[in-house]
């Protein structure tokens, strides 16, 4: 079972010219992976880890980065709508 | 320069017609228990969960043909 | 007698050796003479003081649209750029059956954000077949253009709805490649595809529904054809990267095809994976692969409005909690408020140092137009205020759609990105020209690599700047005769001010069909650009001669 945990988060400009939060998650390894997320998906990932500020994301799992990723993707899937 | 000679790179893999996490994790990851190997899977790969898939697959099964599968961490480096 | 001379400039000729003065001389489409020229010509240019280069090749754009309503691709011929790539990312507007017409364009207005109304009011919809497109877009042409087909848009033409429902029968492989086949044979530079871009409805374009033999059985195609085959790549993880590169570097050594990926960006938290990226390339170009990154030479900006919450001020409790909790009035009387004011200010101390760089790029009433292309440092000691507090007020006096633009947050390490743009490995490329047109500018890159790469920076010779723009990316895209000045070579040529050469400010103009909007730069130092022998676009007299072409051209025109 994986225990890979955050751990750092930073302010980004992603390549639309919007602000992302650059995740890093370490692997019981030593190993690191940056995850870039969106402002929705930052909203999830903090309530869902019940954090109030970038930092105290720190320590959490990498789950809680899966399901926001999941929950920032699927709010398009039933969209009909193009964006204009 | 041989292919062989190339340095060591996280390993992974290209889905087979039908695969999910279950079919690769019993495939790549034998070893272990379906639940570890699934959630070792999903825990590093998680460019998966990026994007939604709603017409392929359904349920759990979000991989696309294209998606690269890491079938390890990613390596430490020193 | 010449029909063009450009007299006594210092000719940087593409080849990266040091620069020269000599005259120019063009007889028809070609430099006949570089060297002394006592001839006199139908047309002279006096370029003292100015550099005379080849003309710019910009390898990653998205103009596919704005090509059926300006030939001129601009503003990126008055930059100097004499031929584009469009078609990038698994996206062009051909081959395209009538019936998807408004799903591409749908994915055109996601990808791009090119309106709808822009589609509906400024094209006729007069072709399906990429033969049919070129046809259309060699209409008024002024800029070459080296067309990539995209993948995506092979797969819908085959597969229609299937295309982004499941992986391809061995039948509409087949098929795919014999489209791709009309498609080069039409002139198409190579095929693009793409394991990140989405749709219109935000799903995954088609070609990420594609497997491996799909991939590989178009290389075979594009190996036929000795074509370019462009790939975006997951940019956002090097791991992934590296993947797609090496599954690009079997198919560059199957198939002996040029390859590229973009965009490839250094971030401050990303230093060690871009090395390991590129350490990895120069491992399989020691292979005998051809897999070029390409890095843009801008930095990335952020920009916002108070309207849509930002992670900019996620770090800022008080800030965040407002812009993704409040309404639209609500935020405005919160920043009305003397006691929140208190609070926000107070919160945002820290963004001190980002007052002089924050830039107000767009706002609604007449009365603030004079603030706009401001710092708020500038703007606060105009309304004798603080930079927050002008931040603020303008919001509110703007509805909220005061928008702002925090300049150079992302790959904005000069010296790391130098060493990028500097590596013989590296493709200058990835503008996105016609792309992102309602968020940002993707003009005028060749502009800022002069100016604050070489000349501000001293971090890049011209000579060796030249040459990546010029012949480097002619050779791996295959484009003959271009990309250098020399005797015998098309005359594609562009004529700028070194001490002057930049881009423009970033301004919001009202020229897309449809009474769109977008932002664009102008040029700033350059004098001529040349196409084909004829004076495409000169800072005097503007837009001029029409004579650009599509590139390589006919595969019956490359043979012979």
């Amino acid at each position: 079972m994986s225990g890979a945990v955050i751990s750092r988060v930073e302010l980004a400009a992603a390549h639309d010219g919007d602000a992302e939060l650059n995740v890093t998650l370490q692997y019981e390894n030593g190993g690191q992976t940056l995850v870039a997320l969106d402002e929705y998906a930052v909203r999830v990932l903090m309530d869902s880890c019940g954090a109030t500020t970038p930092d105290a994301l720190i320590g959490q799992g990498w789950h809680h980065v899966r399901d926001a990723l999941e929950a920032a993707s699927n709010r398009f899937v039933n969209s009909n709508s193009t964006q204009q | 320069m041989p292919v062989e000679q190339l340095s060591r790179v996280r390993k992974s893999i290209l889905p087979q017609v039908g695969d999910d996490w279950s079919h690769i994790a019993s495939r790549e990851l034998p070893d272990l228990s379906e639940k570890d190997a699934i959630a070792s899977l999903q825990s590093w790969n998680l460019h998966v969960y990026m994007r939604a898939a709603a017409r392929m697959g359904t349920g759990s099964n979000n991989i696309l043909p294209s998606d690269v599968i890491f079938v390890e961490p990613p390596l430490a480096y020193g | 007698m010449y029909d063009l001379v450009i007299r006594n400039g210092k000719v940087v000729d593409g080849s990266g050796l040091p620069a020269f003065k000599a005259d120019v001389a063009v007889m028809g489409n070609r430099i006949v003479k570089i060297g002394q020229v006592p001839e006199s010509a139908r047309e002279e240019i006096d370029a003292a003081g100015k550099i005379v280069a080849p003309g710019f090749i910009d390898p990653h754009t998205h103009f596919d649209a704005q090509l059926l309503w300006d030939g001129c691709a601009k503003p990126a011929l008055a930059h100097g750029v004499t031929t584009i790539v469009p078609g990038n990312c698994s996206l062009s507007l051909a081959p395209l059956k009538a019936k998807h017409r408004m799903r591409l364009v749908g994915m055109f207005n996601q990808i791009e954000e090119m309106p709808l109304k822009a589609f509906k009011e400024g094209v006729v919809w007069d072709w399906e077949t990429f033969s049919e497109y070129i046809t259309r877009i060699r209409k008024g042409l002024a800029i070459n253009v080296a067309p990539l087909v995209g993948h995506s848009v092979i797969r819908l033409w085959v597969m229609n709805e299937a295309a982004t429902e499941r992986t391809a029968t061995d039948a509409e492989i087949a098929e795919m490649q014999s489209v791709l086949r009309e498609c080069l044979d039409a002139g198409a530079a190579g095929l693009s595809t793409s394991y990140v871009d989405m749709d219109e409805k935000l799903q995954p374009v088609p070609s990420r529904y594609a497997d491996a033999r799909e991939v590989d059985a178009l290389a075979s195609v594009l190996g036929e054809y000795g074509r370019v085959l462009q790939i975006v790549p997951e940019f956002y993880d090097s791991d992934l990267t590296i993947a797609r590169l090496d599954q690009l570097a079997e198919l560059s050594l199957k198939y002996n095809i040029p390859t590229t990926f973009s965009p490839l960006f250094m971030n401050a938290d990303n230093v060690d994976a871009v090395n390991r990226v590129m350490a990895r390339v120069d491992e399989q170009f020691a292979r005998g692969a051809r897999v070029w990154p390409q890095v843009q030479t801008r930095p990335i900006d952020i920009s916002f409005s108070f309207s849509v919450p930002s992670l900019l001020f996620m770090r800022f409790p008080t800030w965040y909690k407002i812009m993704r909790f409040g309404t639209p009035d609500e935020i405005s009387a919160f920043f009305s408020d003397s006691e929140n004011r208190v609070k926000l200010i107070a919160e945002a101390a820290p963004l001190e140092g980002l007052w002089p760089t924050l830039i107000l790029r767009h706002v609604e009433t007449d009365a603030n137009q004079k603030y706009v292309g401001k710092t708020l440092k500038e703007i606060a000691e105009l309304r004798k205020t603080t930079p927050v507090e002008a931040m603020m007020d303008l919001s509110v006096e703007e509805g909220l759609e005061a928008h702002f633009l925090s300049a150079g947050m992302g790959h904005n390490d000069d010296a790391k990105v130098a060493g990028l743009l500097n590596h013989p490995r590296v493709h200058i490329g990835a503008s996105d020209g016609g792309a992102h047109i309602l968020s940002f500018s993707t003009y005028g890159d060749t502009g800022y690599l002069f100016s604050h790469f070489v000349r501000d920076l001293n971090l890049m010779t011209v000579e060796s700047a030249v040459k990546k723009i010029t012949s480097d990316t002619a050779a791996i895209w295959g484009i003959p005769e271009r990309g250098m000045l020399k005797e015998g070579m098309i005359a594609d040529i562009a004529i700028f001010d070194p001490s002057t050469i930049a881009r423009g400010e970033e301004k919001f103009v009202n020229d897309v069909p449809g009474d769109g909007h977008r932002y664009v730069r102008d040029s700033h130092g350059v004098d001529t650009v040349i196409v084909g022998g004829g004076i495409a676009w000169s800072e005097a007299k503007g837009y001029q001669d029409a004579r650009g072409e599509v590139l390589p051209g006919v595969r019956e025109m490359v043979a012979a």
